[in-house]
């Protein structure tokens, strides 16, 4: 992956009621033959940045940068960029065909030669014997690889794609997730992908914008923004994660010590020194269920829910003093599964290199 | 699908109520208008119940005083100018009709229901009424004439009504709601997604016009260009108004052969080769590959 950067978003705010920002100053770039990914919950200004990138709606303030040049005034016929629409947005009145073709032609490509790529991308889609159908006659996930052929046809500087897989039934679409990196891959073009899902962005992108009310909230590889959330928010978006309430008491080599609510005494790898009221994240899979205590971080508790998921099974502690928390252990071979049984008094291991200090 | 099905009428009592009426008021009617145009006509009125042809040779020839039949077009004329005439309304209703459609397609639900009010409105009043409204507006002290005088820009009055152009404007007055609704029907219904992936592949608003808007309404613009030509065809209070019985179309044509012409053989003749022409038009588009809810 080069670090070249393809768009810059600056600054962007966008209003379609004057009280609500759908989105508030939303600056971030998004490098040449990168999968992009914008994840957040619905109404998080996702798909009005996709929207103003595509050049569907015009940002209130702030500019798009497409190679460096200003296109936030360009209308989208004249920008290098195709979308892949959630609905998909196929044209019922034309062929396979006259629909991948379509791009080319209206870029002025004469048709006979149009149809030929048109073609040659059908193949890269894996339907080049549907290429005489109309899309009533596809199942969705064939008429969402129509959608992708046709944006990609047109080989864009940029493929914006728009929850697209949100139709699909769950194995479908698991398989379109090794389908899309495979398109990225072999076709080079910059892949910017909406999604609510944070699995799905997690799965395939090479870095990830994580988005809410129309601010982003933390940018970074599916790597970072999992282990390393910026906040409370990505914390508790991405993946599951126990919040912990507490106050800040004292530093001392890269070790924080932070009391919780409930008094227990935690330290925490943090490099810098804070004051006051702090939020630790652990996730659930690091947390460690044991029937003896260490001397650190391992506060008692007793389990008070197991849940059984197959693979894995939840316990969810009740810390004493109060404060609940989330264990997540693979399946144990024998005993139904489990470890411990419920109202059993275990120690709960909070390995201070595990615990994350959030900002609110 | 067919959730009708569900209620199990009997056939006899589901369709049998219109089977009824269309039997009395349209299949009865045209025989008889066909039976009609095959007899000799009485001259107080009504038909002499003799076999003849008279009535259809009378449409291309007269005969003269030693009765010989002459070629004469002067009714085959007004047949042109009615076919002229509807086709004309046809096309200035689209004209008018598809831009205000797609105008108020576009707009969010609650004012399209008052802008598509506003295109009814009309309907409510009488189309007699209306019509006469016209003449108040064109003749020679009417509103037009008096604002041009008064402007200064005629000293005399021009002469707009009796004329073509104003059995044209009270047709297309009469008939654009049946060219606006369906239109507008079927541009509701577009999904309005498509016209941004069409500029998103490039297309311009003109390309996009064509290439995407014009095709998905085709069956609104089917639909309503059969429901303004064929009544336009064959209307009969614009012409007699506006036209003033100077410029004939066949549908005043025909009501003077069964009032003040009392030749009903004739008139029938007329009403049979207006239905004919009609019938052919419709089963030559289907021929031709066309159909009412398709694509191009």
């Amino acid at each position: 992956m080069t670090s070249n950067s393809l768009i810059e978003i600056q600054q962007v705010i966008k209003s379609y009621t004057p009280a609500v920002r759908a989105l508030d100053g939303v600056s971030l770039t998004i490098h040449e033959n990168e999968f992009f990914t914008l994840l957040g919950p619905s109404g998080c200004g996702k798909t009005t940045l996709l929207s103003i990138i595509a050049g569907f709606e015009k940002p209130d303030a702030g500019a798009v940068l497409l190679d460096g040049a200003d296109i936030s005034a360009a209308p989208p016929e004249k920008r290098p960029v195709n979308t892949v629409f959630q609905s998909y947005a196929l044209f019922p009145h034309m062929t396979v065909l006259q629909n991948v073709a379509f791009g080319l032609e209206m870029r002025g490509i004469a048709r006979a030669e149009a149809q030929v790529t048109a073609q040659q991308t059908l193949e890269l889609v894996m339907l080049n014997d549907f290429s005489a159908r109309t899309p009533a006659q596809l199942s969705g996930g064939q008429q969402q690889r129509v959608a992708l052929a046709r944006a990609l046809a047109n080989r864009p500087r940029v493929l914006l794609l728009d929850e697209p897989l949100s139709a699909l039934d769950f194995k479908l679409r698991k398989t379109m997730r090794t389908e899309l990196k495979r398109l990225q891959r072999e076709t080079a073009v910059t892949f910017v992908f909406v999604t609510h899902d944070q699995e799905e962005a997690l799965a395939m992108s090479d870095r990830v914008a994580v988005m809410s009310d129309g601010c982003v909230q933390q940018i970074g590889t599916p790597n970072d923004i999992y282990e390393y959330p910026a906040n409370r928010f990505v914390a508790d978006f991405i993946g599951e994660a126990n919040l912990l309430e507490g106050t800040a008491e004292g530093q001392t080599e890269g070790v924080l010590n932070v009391r919780l609510t409930n008094n227990t005494l935690l330290t925490v790898t943090h490099p810098n020194a804070v004051d006051g009221k702090v939020v630790l994240a652990i996730r659930p899979e690091r947390v460690l269920l044991t029937k003896t205590a260490t001397t650190e971080n391992s506060p008692n508790g007793t389990i008070l829910d197991i849940t059984y998921q197959g693979n894995t099974t939840c316990y969810t502690v009740q810390l004493d003093g109060g404060m609940t928390i989330t264990a997540l252990a693979l399946s144990a071979h024998g005993g139904g599964g489990q470890h411990f049984a419920c109202g059993e008094t275990v120690a709960v291991h909070l390995h201070h290199d595990s615990l994350r200090l959030l900002s609110e | 699908m067919n959730k009708l099905r569900n209620f199990n009428l009997p056939w006899w009592l589901s369709v049998g109520p219109a089977l009824l009426v269309l039997c009395f008021f349209m299949v009865l009617p045209i025989a008889i208008i066909f039976s009609y145009s095959l007899m000799q006509a009485d001259p107080h009125g009504g038909v002499v119940h003799a076999f003849s042809t008279d009535a259809y040779l009378r449409f291309l020839f007269e005969r003269d005083w030693d009765d010989v039949l002459q070629f004469d077009l002067s009714y085959f004329t007004i047949f042109l100018r009615s076919i002229a005439l509807a086709a004309a309304t046809t096309l200035l209703c689209l004209a008018i009709s598809f831009p205000a459609a797609y105008y108020i397609a576009g707009q969010p639900p609650a004012r399209r229901n008052v802008l598509l009010l506003l295109i009814t409105i009309p309907f409510w009043a009488n189309l007699l009424v209306r019509t006469y409204c016209w003449v108040l507006i064109l003749r020679d002290s009417g509103l037009v004439n008096t604002w041009l005088g008064l402007a200064g820009w005629i000293s005399s009055p021009l002469p707009l009504m009796y004329t073509n152009g104003a059995i044209l404007i009270g047709l297309v007055y009469a008939y654009l709601p049946f060219m606006a609704l369906p239109i507008y029907a079927t541009l509701e219904k577009t999904d309005w997604r498509l016209i941004n992936a069409s500029r998103d592949l490039y297309a311009n608003p003109l390309q996009t016009m064509r290439r995407i808007v014009l095709p998905l309404a085709r069956p609104g613009i089917i639909a309503g260009s059969i429901m303004v030509f064929i009544p336009s065809l064959g209307a009969v209070i614009a012409p007699d108004l506006l036209g003033g019985g100077r410029k004939l179309m066949i549908g005043s044509l025909i009501q003077l052969q069964f009032s003040a012409s009392r030749n009903w053989p004739f008139g029938a003749a007329n009403a049979v080769i207006l239905l004919v022409f009609v019938l052919l038009l419709l089963y030559l588009w289907r021929r031709r590959g066309g159909n009412t809810t398709g694509a191009w």
